[in-house]
C-alpha cells in the first residue's frame, strides 16, 4: 500500500534533473502569481500572525514595487485586503528566511528535465541588511532594483549561452567539498561561479557591469542557496501527489508556525508552532533576540541534504555547534526514518553512503526521531539580520496529524 | 521548602540512568527528596503515591522528563538543580564507530544474524518492540515489567507459534548459553537446567549448584506473571520441552511462588510426561501434587539446588537444615541470644530479592508463626505502612513502593540502610535478617555499603542497654565479579552471622530471636 | 521447525534495546551486541501509538504490504 507509492516516490526523487534554464520576472513566470500577490516562505500565514522578520519584508517588498511609499502606506494596503499573501510553495516556488517574491523581482527558473516541472526561487540578496531578514530601507530597495536591472538581464544572458546549468551534479561535487548546501554553500557557489563565468565574460557586457556582478557573485559565500533550494523544490515536486505516498515533500516555516507538505496528502499543509534553533549566537546577541525558525530552505533537508548531509560538512559544527562526531551522527540518525539512500549525492566520510533519501511520515512516528534542520538564525526584530546559526527538529505534531490524516482514506 | 518540579519536553534517558541521577543527587546535602524519571502513566501513578505529582507532570508525556526536588533551602535547590543537568548533559566522547542505531530495525541491518533481543524499555512500550522482534523471528529477553497481563498473554501465545522464546516480561535474570542476561551469578556450566519465574530464585538456585561442584546448561527466566491463571505457565511449558530436547541438560529444576491449582495442575502434566528427572520448588505448594506427578517435591530453594545434584550425582537427596554442625549452630544461636535483652524478640527481614523474602515467610511461619510484610503469606498479615515493621517482619523492598525513582535495593542500599538503623531504634527488635545479592548488575560492593549501617545500628543497640543480632545470606561465586569469599569476609568481619543459603540464614534468625525455642520444630520440618 | 533451534547451544548474537549496563554486562562476556539508543515512539503518544499498531497488524494480512523490511537499495 504505502511501500509501494513509496517507492515510486523514491524513483522519482532520485532521477529527477534540476537545470537552471532562465530568469524571469515573478509575475511573468509564476504561476497564478498577480500584481498584487506577496508570496511568502512557510504554510499559510495571516499578515496579524506573521513575525517581525517578515512583515519588514513584506514593507519592503510593497515599497520595492512602488504600491507603497511607506511602511504605514503598505499597513494600509493590506489592511483593505489588498494584497494576497499565498505560500511560495503553492507556487511552485522557495525562498530563504522570509521568503518574500513579489511580481517585479526576478527569479531562477529551473527546470526537471526528467519530468519536465518547474520551480521558481528568488535571487540570494547577499549578506547583512537585506530584505529576507526584514530590512525595508532605502538602501535595501535600491538593491533590489538593481538586481532587478542589472543582475537579472545579465545573468540570464549567460545562463541562456551556457544552454542550461545542471545543479545536480554540482550539489553532488560540492558534498565532495565539505558543503551541505543548506547552511553551508561556499563550495557550490564557487562551483557555479567558475561555470557561469566565461558565459557572463562572453555575453560582451560593459565592463563596469560584468564587474559589478562579478564582484557581487564573489563576495556572497550563500549565494548557490537559493539555488540549491529550488532544485530541491523541483526535484521533490516530482515525488509530490502520489497517492498512498506517505513521504513529506515539503518542511518550510514562516517565523509563527512550522509546516509540512505529505505526496499522498495533496495541497494540505499539517502545522505546529514553528520552534526555535538551538545553536551559536554571534557576539552580541542572545537566544531571546532569536525569531522562531523561519524560511523555505529546508527543503533541503527534505531532499535529504543540509542537515541530512551533516556529515558531509563537519566544519559546519563551528557555526551550529556540537563536535564533528555529531554531524556524523545526524546523518546516520536521519537514516532511520528515510525510505533509502541516494546514489548521486554521497559522502566519502561514511564510504561513499548515499544521503538519506525520502523522509516517511510513518517512520518518524514510529522512532521518535524527528527530521533534523540545519539553520541560521534571526533576530526578531525586523531588519536587523542573522545572529545566529544552529539546529531545530521538526515538531512531531505536525507528523501525527499526517498520519490522522493518512489513516483517515 | 517546598517541592520544585521541572519537566523537560523530549528528553529521554533510560530507567537505570535516571536512577543513577537521582541517587546522585538524593545524595547530596540538603537534599531531602529527589525523583528523576520519565513522565510514564505508572511512574505518574507512583509520583503521586509519594505525593510529588503536580499539574505540569499530569500533562506530561512518556517522552518528557521531570525532575521533582525537596530540598532544605534556596541555595541546595538551586545546586541540585545544576546537578541534575549537568548529570543528564554530561557528554563522552563519541567515537565515530560509535554512532548507535535507534530502532531495532536499524540494528539488524548491523547485526542480521541476531539470535536474541533484550528489551528493557518503559512497560508501556514494551508489547510493541516486543512483537517486532518476534515477527522478525528473534528470541525476546523481556526485562521490562508494567505490561499488562492481555499483553503478556498474547506476546507468549504468538511466541509459542513461532517457535520462538519469550522470556518475561518482568524478567530480571536468564543463563543462556552460559552467558548471563540482566542479573546473574557466573556459575559452572553443566548438566542442571532450570525454568524459574523468579529472578532471586534462580539466581539462589544457580549458585548453590555451582557450589556443589555442578553446574547449570541453561536457566530460563519465565516472567513473575507466567504462572498467573490467564498466562497459564506458557514459558514455564516451553521451557520444560526445552530443556527435555537439551542435550546437555540432565535434571530440570522448575521455580516459582505456588500457582493456582489449574495452573499446576497444567505445568505437572508437561513435566510428568518428560524423561528427565524434574524437580519442583513451588515455594510452599501443595508437595504432594507434585509427587503425584512422578515429579519430586523441594520445600527451599537451597533443598531444589541440593536435591537436583544428588539426583544428577545418583546419591540419594538429604534435606539439609543447617550445614554445619549441630552443636556449632546452636554455639553460635547461645551467643548470639544471650546479648539480647528481655524486650528484644522479633525478626526484621529486609530483602532485595522478592522470592527470597517470600520464602523467608514460608520458612518462619511453623517456627514462629505468621509473619508480617508487605507481600505477607496471609492478607490480614500486611503491614499498615511499609515503612514501619510490625511485631515479625519480612520487607521486600525491591517491591514497587520503594523503587519509584530509585534504584532496586540490589544496586542501591540507601532504603536498606537507613531501615537497619530504624529497626535497632525499636527495642523489640532481636535479628536483622538481610539477603545480598551478587553478580552482573548488582552492586559493586554490597559489604561496603552495608557494614557502616550495620556497625552503626549495633553500635546503637549498645548504647542502649540492647544487642542487634544481624544474620544475613549472600547469594553469589567466588567468581562474581564482587567475590563471594571476600564479602563474606567483610560481612563476619562486621559481626554479621553469614549463612550458606537464605534458607539457613531465616532458619538460625529463628532460632535468635526465640533463644533457640524452635529447635525441635526445625527439626520436624520436613 | 522451532526457532528456538538458532538459540540454545548456539553463539548469542545480541540486540539490546534500553538499559545500557546490560550492553556492558554483555561484552565483559564476550558476547557481539548491539546496543539500540532506544526513545519513546511518536513521542510517547499512546493514541498515535495505537494507529501505528493498526497499520503494522494489516502488514501481516498477505492482502497488503505495509513496512515491509527494508529494500535491497539500502
Amino acid at each position: 500500500m504505502f511501500e509501494e507509492a513509496n517507492q515510486q516516490a523514491i524513483e522519482k526523487i532520485q532521477s529527477a534533473q534540476p537545470v537552471l534554464v532562465d530568469i524571469k520576472p515573478a509575475g511573468k513566470v509564476i504561476p497564478r502569481m498577480k500584481k498584487n500577490t506577496i508570496l511568502q516562505a512557510g504554510p499559510p500565514i495571516e499578515w496579524k500572525r506573521m513575525c517581525g522578520p517578515l512583515r519588514g519584508a513584506v514593507y519592503g517588498a510593497l515599497m520595492y514595487e512602488e504600491l507603497a511609499e511607506s511602511p504605514e502606506e503598505a499597513e494600509e494596503l493590506i489592511k483593505n485586503g489588498e494584497i494576497l499573501f499565498a505560500p511560495c510553495h503553492e507556487h511552485d516556488s522557495v525562498g530563504p528566511m522570509a521568503g518574500v517574491i513579489s511580481a517585479s523581482m526576478p527569479v531562477f527558473v529551473i527546470k526537471n528535465t526528467e519530468h519536465g516541472n518547474l520551480s521558481y526561487g528568488s535571487i540570494n540578496e547577499g549578506l547583512g541588511k537585506v530584505l529576507r531578514f526584514g530590512a525595508y530601507s532605502k538602501e535595501v530597495i535600491q538593491h533590489l532594483k538593481w538586481m532587478e536591472k542589472e543582475l537579472a538581464p545579465s545573468l540570464k544572458l549567460a545562463i541562456k549561452r551556457s544552454g542550461g546549468i545542471n545543479l545536480k551534479t554540482i550539489i553532488s561535487q560540492a558534498l565532495h567539498m565539505g558543503d551541505e548546501c543548506h547552511n553551508r554553500n561556499v563550495a557550490a557557489t564557487s562551483l557555479f561561479e567558475r561555470q557561469i563565468m566565461p558565459h557572463l565574460i562572453e555575453a560582451n557586457l560593459e565592463t563596469n557591469v560584468t564587474s559589478r556582478i562579478a564582484r557581487f557573485l564573489a563576495e556572497n559565500d550563500h549565494f548557490f542557496l537559493n539555488l540549491s533550494m529550488t532544485a530541491c523544490k523541483a526535484m521533490m515536486d516530482a515525488a509530490h501527489g502520489i497517492e498512498n505516498c506517505t513521504l513529506v515533500t515539503a518542511m518550510s516555516r514562516n517565523g509563527t508556525e512550522f509546516g509540512i507538505r505529505v505526496s499522498g496528502l495533496g495541497d494540505r499543509w499539517f502545522t505546529a508552532p514553528a520552534p526555535t534553533a538551538k545553536g551559536l549566537y554571534f557576539p552580541g546577541y542572545g537566544p531571546a533576540d532569536a525569531n522562531p525558525d523561519l524560511g523555505d530552505s529546508s527543503i533541503t533537508e527534505t531532499r535529504g541534504i543540509g542537515g541530512f548531509a551533516m556529515a558531509a560538512a563537519p566544519a559546519i559544527v563551528k557555526f551550529v555547534g556540537g563536535t564533528p562526531a555529531d554531524a556524523v551522527g545526524y546523518t546516520k540518525e536521519m537514516m532511520n526514518i528515510t525510505v533509502s539512500k541516494d546514489y548521486s549525492f554521497t559522502i566519502p566520510s561514511l564510504n561513499f553512503e548515499g544521503t538519506p533519501m525520502g523522509i516517511d511520515v510513518i517512520r518518524v512516528l514510529d522512532t521518535g526521531i524527528l527530521p533534523i534542520i540545519n539553520t541560521g538564525i534571526a533576530h526578531k526584530k525586523p531588519g536587523i539580520g542573522q545572529i545566529g546559526a544552529g539546529i531545530v527538529r521538526a515538531p512531531m505534531e505536525c507528523f501525527k496529524n499526517a498520519l490522522k490524516a493518512l489513516l483517515k482514506k | 521548602m517546598a517541592v520544585k518540579v521541572i519537566v523537560r519536553k523530549d528528553t529521554y534517558r533510560d530507567s537505570v540512568t535516571l536512577m543513577k541521577i537521582s541517587n546522585k543527587v538524593a545524595e547530596l546535602k540538603g537534599v531531602l527528596q529527589a525523583a528523576v524519571v520519565m513522565a510514564t502513566p505508572t511512574n505518574k501513578k507512583l509520583l503521586k503515591d509519594v505525593k510529588l505529582l503536580t499539574d505540569e507532570i499530569e500533562r506530561a508525556g512518556p517522552n518528557d522528563l521531570v525532575i521533582a526536588l525537596d530540598a532544605e533551602n534556596e541555595e541546595t535547590m538551586n545546586n541540585a538543580i545544576s546537578e541534575v543537568e549537568r548529570l543528564l548533559f554530561a557528554r563522552e566522547a563519541v567515537e565515530v564507530e560509535e554512532v548507535l542505531p535507534k530502532t531495532l530495525d536499524s540494528a539488524l541491518r548491523i547485526m542480521p544474524d541476531a539470535n536474541l533481543v533484550m528489551i528493557s524499555v518503559p512497560g508501556e512500550f514494551a508489547k510493541r518492540e516486543a512483537l517486532r522482534a518476534l515477527r522478525k523471528e528473534l528470541n525476546v529477553f523481556l526485562f521490562s515489567s508494567n505490561v499488562p497481563i492481555e499483553e503478556e498473554l498474547e506476546l507468549k501465545k504468538f511466541a509459542k507459534e513461532k517457535g520462538l522464546l519469550m522470556m518475561g516480561p518482568d524478567c530480571g535474570t536468564a543463563i543462556i548459553n552460559n552467558i548471563v542476561l540482566g542479573f546473574g551469578n557466573i556459575v559452572n556450566p553443566g548438566p542442571i537446567g532450570l525454568v524459574s519465574a523468579s529472578g532471586t530464585g534462580l539466581q539462589q538456585v544457580s549458585t548453590l549448584i555451582h557450589r556443589e561442584g555442578l553446574g547449570i546448561s541453561q536457566a530460563i527466566g519465565t516472567g513473575g506473571n507466567d504462572l498467573s491463571e490467564k498466562v497459564g505457565g506458557i514459558t514455564m511449558i516451553e521451557g520444560i520441552k526445552l530443556l527435555e530436547e537439551e542435550e546437555k541438560t540432565q535434571a530440570i529444576v522448575l521455580i516459582s511462588k505456588p500457582p493456582s491449582p489449574q495452573v499446576s495442575e497444567k505445568v505437572l502434566k508437561v513435566a510428568s510426561h518428560g524423561k528427565k528427572q524434574i524437580v519442583v520448588n513451588f515455594l510452599g505448594g501443595e508437595l504432594d501434587e507434585i509427587r503425584k506427578r512422578g515429579c519430586i517435591a523441594a520445600t527451599t530453594l537451597e533443598d531444589a539446588a541440593k536435591t537436583v545434584c544428588a539426583l544428577v550425582q545418583r546419591k540419594k537427596p538429604e534435606k539439609t537444615i543447617f550445614t554445619n554442625p549441630k552443636r556449632e549452630i546452636m554455639s553460635i544461636v547461645n551467643a548470639e541470644s544471650s546479648k539480647l535483652s528481655k524486650m528484644q524478640k522479633y525478626v526484621r527481614g529486609l530483602f532485595s530479592g522478592g522470592t527470597l523474602c517470600y520464602e523467608a515467610l514460608v520458612v518462619l511461619a511453623p517456627l514462629i508463626g505468621d509473619v508480617y510484610s508487605n507481600v505477607p503469606l496471609k492478607p490480614e498479615y500486611k503491614v499498615d505502612d511499609v515503612n514501619v515493621s510490625k511485631k515479625h517482619t519480612c520487607i521486600d523492598m525491591g517491591s514497587e513502593e520503594f523503587t519509584v525513582g530509585r534504584p532496586h535495593p540490589m544496586i542501591d542500599f540507601t532504603l536498606r540502610k537507613r531501615r537497619i538503623v530504624q529497626e535497632v531504634k525499636d527495642p523489640q527488635t532481636a535479628v536483622v535478617l538481610l539477603d545480598v545479592v551478587l553478580g552482573y548488575g548488582a552492586h559493586q560492593n554490597p559489604a561496603a555499603e552495608l557494614v557502616p549501617s550495620i556497625a552503626e545500628a549495633k553500635t546503637l543497640a549498645e548504647q542502649n542497654g540492647r544487642f542487634l543480632s544481624v544474620v544475613a545470606s549472600i547469594v553469589g561465586t567466588p567468581e562474581d565479579p564482587q567475590d563471594l569469599r571476600k564479602q563474606e569476609r567483610k560481612f563476619k568481619e562486621a559481626g554479621v552471622i553469614v549463612m550458606p543459603s537464605s534458607a539457613q540464614a531465616t532458619r538460625i534468625a529463628a532460632l535468635i530471636a526465640t533463644r533457640g525455642a524452635v529447635e525441635e520444630k526445625i527439626i520436624r520440618v520436613r | 521447525m522451532s526457532k528456538r533451534e538458532n538459540l540454545l547451544n548456539k553463539k548469542l548474537k545480541v540486540i539490546n534495546l534500553g538499559i545500557e549496563t546490560f550492553t556492558e554486562d554483555l561484552k565483559k562476556q564476550g558476547v557481539e551486541v548491539v546496543h539500540v539508543d532506544w526513545r519513546p515512539p511518536a513521542g510517547g503518544d499512546v493514541e498515535i501509538l495505537k494507529l501505528l499498531d493498526k497499520l503494522e497488524e494489516g502488514a501481516d494480512s498477505p492482502s497488503r504490504n505495509c513496512l515491509k523490511k527494508p529494500t535491497s537499495k539500502q
